[in-house]
């Protein structure tokens, strides 16, 4: 269990972490996202002690992380993976970690043997590449059989091969009843990872909810139509209630409000043609930068929103239903209707939820931050 | 961060209680605990079969992670309790200084500059200073100290200064977050370290020196002239390496703290001279190089006049060091990592 409460780091005149309260649970992977330099990193070296907050504490198992008395076995964590001597081969980089927690030396060859570096265990870390760096840390963060275990961003340069290992690893963790913190700039990531999601955006708690709620709140369906008789369409749907607008540059349209077969049956009876009938919906990956732009510009007043570059296509559309529009102050501090407002303390754990189905991308959003 | 006050150790929670290997995918002792593990749900097991498998390893016998041993706000069941684990961190960091190569070079090039200089000067140097009354052969011996220092430092500053530019910092004090016992720790492996070393470097420089040099170079040294050279100059030779690691601490960056030890052994004793008055004297005669020197030379050389004697010249170089150790662990407590 990771405690947070008003944790803020101020460097200078600039808030990296502000205010965020929080609470990660056993037994469920928690994603920790939001985009680079939203402060993720800088929570998690708090929560580790490297960094001392500004104002407010972090607990670890209901302690500040300095007074755990073998941390090791207690919080595992992979910062980066490059945070060891060159020098120093793998198997005594973990040895000399191992031998101030009191961890015994069977424990390094079992934890080198668990991630599979064991064929270079008696190399110098510098010949190592980033994925091999990774496992390292990873071996390292494992070290103690700690309840929790925290990784920052440790997919980033990993091979699908490496990716899909760490995925599994991070679920068996959390399955074994341990608690998995993982911060991620990728909605994607944290996707087909995540049980439970903090989301935070220029150092804010922007959303704190379970990834099924976190999916079924935003994963907003749309139709997208496509008709040799779009305007007529679109004064019947827009008759009807529904909303229209123009999907990418293809002529197609962008249906939100009835169902596609509402859509399909209005048509027949108007004897209007279609050429595409197609429910979709909408990325969580939008979702979340959207969320996180909002946070963007509420804090640092920046230009950009519709049209910015790197948005993706139609990202600036009104999208009714969606919650308040992009750029509205208080997207940090009004609770986002629906959302769980962050849990109190003694809360219960949660059960280990199902997998999130992978939600499905619509084409036009396939762009990542 | 407000800090407790340091209470005893909680009888439930023995720190040094060896762990408890559990075989793998056994979760035992959770149900003891309170555990609430929850049924494996279908997650699929690493990619290469093991993770899956990650032995279920209860430390300690209790850790309470589990959600129904969350503790009561604010209660600090365990407080600091340095010295139950300084043998660990000792351990710990025996370990970092003998597996990385370029401390071990460092050691040997030491040795190897002590004892080579030793022989060097035995065999060749012919001249006596014509008093007749030649210097005993251990003040010979160990000239090559004064180069061999520069080692010392540079091994110092590169013992706590290497795990800040690898980011090693991170991976050390995420494991052992008390962070003056981590400098106490590397202070006392490194001092002892280069004190051992030094005293057998040292003797062997004597012997070496003392079984090759002309009789006219130089005399035989007394039981008391030895034990002074040698074990003030390994004395030395500690002392310097853990000033080198109390400015690498501060500093952090090695070629800036190397840069800036080496200044302080060297350029006092050199510039010093050039400055008038008394000033100038006490900056020569305070300066580390004239400590070591008095430690090495004669005990009657008529140029070394001034200043401190030999032993109450150590305990001022041990003063710099400490000072420079008080510093570092200021810092090392307040700065971030």
């Amino acid at each position: 269990m990771i405690e947070a409460q008003g944790l803020t780091k101020r460097y200078g005149n600039k808030l990296a972490v502000d205010q965020l309260s929080f609470q990660v649970r056993p037994g469920t992977v928690t994603g920790f996202l939001g985009p680079n330099g939203a402060g993720k990193s800088t929570t998690m070296r708090m929560i580790l002690g490297l960094d001392s907050p500004t104002a407010g504490n972090v607990l670890v198992n209901g302690r500040p992380y300095e007074y755990l008395s073998a941390p090791l076995r207690e919080v595992g964590a992979l910062l980066d993976a490059k945070a060891m001597h060159g020098g120093r081969s793998a198997y005594n980089h973990l040895l000399c970690l191992a031998q101030s927690n009191g961890i015994p030396r069977r424990r390094v060859d079992d934890v080198l043997n668990m991630v599979g570096i064991t064929a270079v265990a008696k190399k110098r870390t510098k010949g190592f590449s980033l994925g091999m760096g990774q496992r390292l840390g990873i071996a390292s963060a494992l070290l103690g059989d700690p309840g929790i275990l925290m990784f920052d961003e440790p997919v980033n340069g990993l091979d699908p091969e490496g990716i899909l290992w760490i995925r599994n690893l991070m679920k068996a963790l959390a399955a074994e009843g341990r608690t998995v913190f993982v911060s991620s700039h990728l909605m994607s990531e944290m996707e087909v990872t995540a049980d439970h999601l903090i989301v935070i955006g220029q150092g804010r708690l922007i959303a704190d909810t379970s990834m099924r709620d976190f999916i079924e709140r935003n994963s907003q369906a749309y139709t997208v139509v496509r008709s040799p008789q779009a305007d007529q369409l679109t004064k019947l749907v827009t008759a009807k209630g529904g909303t229209v607008t123009p999907e990418g540059d293809s002529g197609a349209l962008r249906v939100t409000g009835p169902e596609p077969a509402a859509i399909g049956d209005m048509a027949a009876e108007h004897g209007i043609r279609l050429h595409e009938l197609s429910p979709r919906f909408a990325s969580l990956e939008e979702v979340y930068m959207r969320l996180t732009q909002g946070a963007v510009e509420y804090r640092a007043g920046l230009p950009g929103g519709p049209g910015a570059p790197g948005a993706p296509q139609g990202w600036g559309q009104p999208q009714p239903g969606w919650g308040q529009p992009q750029g509205a102050p208080g997207w940090g501090q009004q609770q986002p209707q629906g959302w769980a407002p962050p849990p109190g303390p003694g809360g219960q754990p949660f059960p280990p939820q199902a997998p999130p189905a992978p939600a499905q991308q619509a084409p036009t959003h396939g762009s990542e931050a | 961060m407000a800090t407790p006050t340091p209470q005893p150790q909680q009888p439930n929670q023995p720190p040094n209680q060896p762990p408890q290997p559990v075989p793998a995918g056994v979760h035992q002792g959770a149900a003891a605990n309170g555990h609430a593990y929850a049924a494996p749900p279908n997650a699929a097991p690493g990619a290469n079969g093991q993770p899956g498998g990650a032995p279920q390893w209860q430390p300690n016998g209790q850790a309470p992670h589990g959600a129904g041993a969350v503790p009561a706000q604010g209660l600090y069941q365990q407080a600091p309790t340095g010295s139950l684990h300084f043998t660990r961190m000792l351990q710990s960091e025996w370990t970092k200084i003998r597996t990385v190569r370029s401390t071990m070079w460092s050691l040997l090039v030491m040795v190897v500059l002590i004892v080579g200089l030793a022989a060097l000067l035995g065999a060749t140097v012919s001249d006596n200073d014509g008093s007749g009354n030649p210097d005993p052969s251990v003040s010979l011996a160990l000239i090559g100290v004064m180069i061999a220092q520069i080692a010392a430092a540079t091994l110092g500053v590169l013992t706590i200064s290497a795990e800040y530019t690898t980011g090693m910092i991170r991976s050390t004090l995420t494991a052992y977050p008390r962070r003056i016992t981590v400098l106490a720790a590397k202070s006392v492996v490194f001092g002892t370290l280069m004190f051992v070393v030094g005293l057998v470097a040292c003797y062997l420089a004597y012997l070496v020196c003392d079984a090759v040099v002309a009789s006219d170079v130089a005399g035989s040294s007394s039981g008391k002239e030895v034990v002074k050279g040698v074990v003030g100059s390994a004395t030395y030779l500690a002392l310097i390496g853990l000033f080198a690691l109390g400015v690498g601490t501060m500093l952090r960056h090695s070629a800036g703290a190397i840069t800036t030890v080496l200044g302080i052994m060297l350029v006092p004793s050199i510039f010093g001279g050039f400055i008038p008055g008394k000033f100038g004297d006490w900056v020569v005669d305070y300066s580390p190089m004239m400590l070591l020197i008095k430690m090495i030379a004669p005990a009657d050389d008529a140029d070394l006049g001034g200043g401190l004697g030999p032993w109450p010249g150590m305990i001022l170089m041990a003063c710099y060091a400490a000072a420079a150790l008080v510093g570092a662990a200021t810092l090392i407590k307040s700065r971030d990592v």
